[in-house]
């Protein structure tokens, strides 16, 4: 197991903003990835995750705050940094004019902890062709080229960009376990998005979620699924209608049937809370939510 | 040393090889349209000359080179696109699909990764360039061509060899520009310059201008190291990246500064007058007559008062020119202030020439021909060789077209008559008239490194060379020589300060009085008949300037002097443009000289100062405003350039900041 020197936080964010023209894209974001932990960003499509990525990544300067990645500031990153830094950007983008062979050659030149043999054992599992252009590799074959270079870096930080965009469940499924395998041996710093939440839930230690631009959540996982609750409220009124989500009440759905709440919250408090609204005598039936239920919850349905 | 240290050191010394393999992977894929390229200018430059030897004979091909000076290599403008070609191999693969941030990922800084990139494409662009000019080279020694035909031709190519490096610049600006804004300004730099250096006239055209524009070429570095270090979102504290900037505000404004004033003066340009003035025999005074091309109404005529004319008074005035007219309306006068003169005598009783300074500002011959004085036949024939003076050696060399070879025994003979007669080389000026239609042949005047003039013919195949006997204290432009069946004149010199006429036989030189005279900037038409001489003297430009006449006595000393006063409603509509252009284009940049005809660029300033100040202040508010409002520093850098340039450079800096 490979030791990491103790280090204050990986990326520190203070008050983000961020706006293309009159769109605010992001809204005062402030979070911190601590070293040795891996950290789903989740949100909806459009949230502002790959926008944080590229303020991450020098790519994007934010309208205002500050945004440091290993104790640098983001928009001046230098050589060195980056080469502590292992970056899958969204849709696996690589030279796909070169073979895989001919990737690991490049790059193994600009690190210098490359590991050739993490690079050939990921392509080797799938028996991809050494060979062969990138841009005539299936996108299941080509995420294993651009991930096996990335792990043969051994950056002390991996950001992974929707590492799950255009892959089938089996290669999804092979790259998180090569992943565990590949942090426990090193300790690496995970960040990474994706859009299907349900696989991460073993695989996380810290969530930060965004909506709308602004973080709606960020913390442990095990704080989540344990504190985010779901209550049914059987039989639809009119005044459950009134219902909106506020304060610790993250969301509210209604079918035609009833109504369900999501929030932190416990029973009593939203007892409590409906009383208030006018709603006193209304029957509440707790609902266990999976991950994926939980977060779908937290953010809303569109 | 500590092992990770030598891993280090060993990984940095890898990291070139590996950037040079990937440019070299990207340039494989289509680097091998370049050769057909450079086949397809050459083998298209062959095949022209070889037409033009079929039409016009060995003699005739070496005949219409020296002194037409055919583009037969136009095609080798495709190095423009083989500029075009590697930049596009090398960056589309790096720019699709947002692949450029795994290049700004790469951990090198990021004007070494550009850097390694431009150095590779470069190389590849001269080496491009190189073998271009040795298969010309081998095409022109096809033909026997020698080094003076040679060395301008590839000079001429000069040019678009730099267009191309720009091109290949341009290219890689484009597709690293993250926005449309700068993606259009870099296009309208390269097409800016393509429309100043693609065009030629004539054979090393852009000689006295190509380190102008070699810098410029130099400057298109600066755009793609700005437009790559801006997808880092402006990078200001990488120096490169400031430097790089306000570069490429400069190149864009002194462009935008040349290319823009052109077009304005093109589209709005007030048709001129067109007027014409003639010394009349008859009046002893200046006559005119003016007249607009674009509404095609009848010419008026006036004399000197102003007072007009009709149409047959203004030529019953002008006997010498209108005897034809004169002849069939029966007016021809018999007798001119005493003279008697007859139709055919007028006929043949004049000669006018027409003189400027590009005569003398344009390219000389590379090679010259020598006439047979007293030929055969009763018209002069083409000597069949051609002569050049080789001034290392202090020779005259007599070249044959068919081998290119030098006839020595000719050669000596003239090179020892030279010598014999008094002549010091080098040679630093000659005139002689080519074209074998003339009904004489004066042979051709040189003045030797003393300043003195000779003349040298060839009578019955021997050289026949004489001292004028005149000396000239001044440098010597060019020599015209224009035989004429009245045989008054040989020519004209043109000096530093004087133009003077050379009269036969003795070559006598009569300066003309021309108190202001600039070699550099002149237009005047010599009109010489058996009454009179006379000048009319219009300076060059875009302004209608006053014509001046001049009539002169036999000494050439002043008889009567005229000004005729530009047309005012010209001069008014000029004045105008010129007010409007001195607000839009506080500085313009003319690609020539006036008077000239090399492409030569002189900065101008605003013809009104006051329109031009206004127009400055109101874009340093503007400016101001804008930085002020988006919250950015005011640059000192910016203060200056819009200072300078005015509207071309705010409208650059709005771009590049977008």
């Amino acid at each position: 197991m490979k030791e990491r020197a103790n280090m204050t936080s990986l990326i520190e964010c203070r008050n983000i903003v961020h706006d293309y023209g009159k769109k605010r894209a992001l809204n005062d974001v402030s979070f911190n990835i601590e070293p040795g932990r891996i950290t789903g960003l989740f949100g909806k499509n459009g949230a502002g995750k790959t926008t944080m990525i590229n303020i991450f990544m020098g790519f994007l300067r934010p309208t205002s705050g500050s945004c440091r990645i290993l104790d640098e500031p983001s928009h001046s990153l230098t050589p060195k940094n980056r080469s502590r830094i292992g970056l899958l950007q969204e849709g696996f983008i690589q030279y796909d004019f070169m073979t895989p062979k001919e990737l690991e050659q490049y790059f193994s030149a600009f690190y210098s902890q490359w590991n050739t043999g993490i690079f050939f054992e990921l392509i080797g599992r799938t028996k991809i062709p050494e060979k062969k252009k990138l841009s005539q590799l299936s996108n299941g074959q080509r995420s294993q080229v651009v991930l096996g270079l990335i792990m043969a870096q051994i950056p002390e930080l991996m950001i992974l960009d929707d590492y799950s965009m255009g892959i089938d469940v089996c290669y999804r499924r092979l790259f998180i376990e090569f992943l565990r395998e590949y942090i426990d041996e090193y300790r690496t710093t995970v960040l990474l998005t994706s859009h299907i939440v349900q696989e991460l839930e073993n695989s996380i230690d810290d969530m930060i979620v965004l909506k709308d631009g602004e973080v709606i959540a960020s913390l442990p996982k095990n704080e989540f699924t344990s504190s985010f609750r779901c209550y049914q409220l059987n039989n639809r009124s009119s005044i459950a209608d009134t219902l909106v989500a506020e304060g610790t009440v993250s969301s509210v759905t209604h079918t035609k049937k009833n109504t369900r709440l999501y929030g932190f919250i416990d029973k009593n408090t939203l007892k409590n809370h409906l009383e208030i609204k006018g709603i006193g005598t209304v029957a509440i039936e707790a609902i266990p939510l999976d991950f994926e239920d939980a977060f779908v919850g937290l953010t809303g349905k569109y | 040393m500590p092992p990770t240290e030598n891993k280090t050191n060993l990984i940095v010394r890898q990291q070139l090889p590996a950037l040079l393999r990937k440019e070299w992977i990207k340039l494989r894929a289509g680097i091998w349209i370049l050769p057909l390229l450079l086949i397809y200018a050459a083998g298209e430059s062959y095949i022209n000359l070889q037409s033009m030897l079929r039409i016009y004979g060995t003699y005739g091909l070496w005949e219409v080179i020296v002194f037409k000076q055919p583009l037969f290599f136009d095609a080798y403008r495709i190095v423009v696109v083989c500029g075009i070609v590697i930049g596009f191999l090398q960056i589309l693969p790096e720019s699709r699909n947002k692949r450029l941030r795994v290049l700004f990922h790469t951990p090198l800084r990021p004007e070494i990764l550009v850097s390694h990139m431009i150095i590779t494409g470069l190389l590849l662009l001269i080496l491009v360039s190189l073998v271009g000019y040795l298969l010309l080279i081998a095409v022109l020694n096809l033909f026997f061509f020698p080094q003076e035909i040679i060395l301008p031709v590839l000079l001429t190519l000069l040019p678009w060899n730099l267009l191309g490096i720009a091109a290949y610049l341009l290219t890689l600006s484009f597709f690293f520009a993250s926005n449309l804004p700068t993606k259009l300004l870099v296009l309208a730099v390269f097409f800016s310059l393509s429309s100043l250096l693609l065009p030629a006239s004539f054979y090393g055209q852009f000689n006295p201008s190509l380190w102008h524009y070699a810098s410029l070429t130099v400057s298109c570095l600066f755009v793609v190291f700005f437009t790559s270090l801006s997808f880092l979102h402006k990078p200001v504290h990488l120096p490169l990246f400031s430097l790089s900037r306000t570069a490429t505000c400069v190149l864009a404004a002194v462009i935008l500064s040349t290319t823009l004033p052109n077009l304005y003066w093109k589209t709005f340009l007030p048709p001129a007058p067109s007027q014409k003035m003639h010394f009349s025999p008859v009046l002893q005074e200046f006559v005119y007559s003016t007249s607009d091309r674009i509404s095609g109404k009848e010419p008026g005529y006036f004399k000197e008062d102003n007072s007009s004319l009709t149409r047959k008074e203004f030529q019953s005035n002008l006997p010498f020119l209108y005897w034809r007219n004169l002849e069939k309306w029966g007016i021809f006068p018999t007798h001119i202030h005493g003279t008697g003169i007859t139709p055919e005598q007028a006929r043949s009783g004049w000669q006018y020439l027409w003189l400027s300074s590009d005569h003398v500002n344009s390219s000389p011959p590379m090679l010259h021909v020598l006439f047979e004085t007293n030929p055969e036949d009763a018209r002069l024939q083409k000597p069949g060789d051609f002569f050049r003076f080789n001034n290392s050696t202090e020779r005259i060399e007599f070249l044959s077209p068919l081998n290119g070879n030098v006839n020595e025994k000719k050669s000596n003979l003239f090179t020892r008559a030279l010598k014999e007669s008094g002549f010091r080389f080098p040679v630093t000026a000659l005139g002689g008239n080519p074209d074998a239609r003339k009904e004489y042949d004066a042979g051709y005047f040189l003045i030797d490194s003393n300043g003195s003039l000779f003349r040298m013919q060839m009578i019955d195949s021997m050289p026949s060379v004489s001292n004028t006997g005149n000396h000239l204290n001044e440098n010597v432009i060019g020599i015209v020589i224009r035989e004429h069946h009245r045989k008054e004149f040989y020519g004209f010199i043109v000096s530093e300060n004087s133009l003077y006429a050379i009269e036969q036989p003795h070559s006598t030189l009569k300066r003309l009085p021309l108190d202001t005279f600039r070699p550099e900037a002149f237009a005047l038409a010599f009109w010489s008949d058996m009454l009179h001489t006379s000048l009319v003297i219009r300076p060059p430009g875009r302004e209608l300037k006053p014509l001046h006449g001049m009539a002169l006595n036999g000494d050439f000393t002043i008889k009567h002097e005229f000004t005729k006063a530009p047309d005012k409603q010209y001069e008014q509509a000029i004045l105008q443009r010129a007010s409007v252009a001195s607000f839009l284009f506080p500085i313009q940049i003319e690609k020539n000289k006036t008077g000239s005809s090399f492409m030569n660029p002189v900065a101008v300033y605003a013809e009104n100062i006051p329109a031009a100040m206004t127009s400055i202040i109101l874009c340093l508010i503007i400016y101001l405003a804008f930085r002020i409002s988006r919250r950015s520093p005011v640059l000192i850098s910016d203060i200056i350039i819009v200072s300078i340039f005015g509207l071309p450079a705010l409208a650059t800096i709005t771009v590049i900041d977008f």
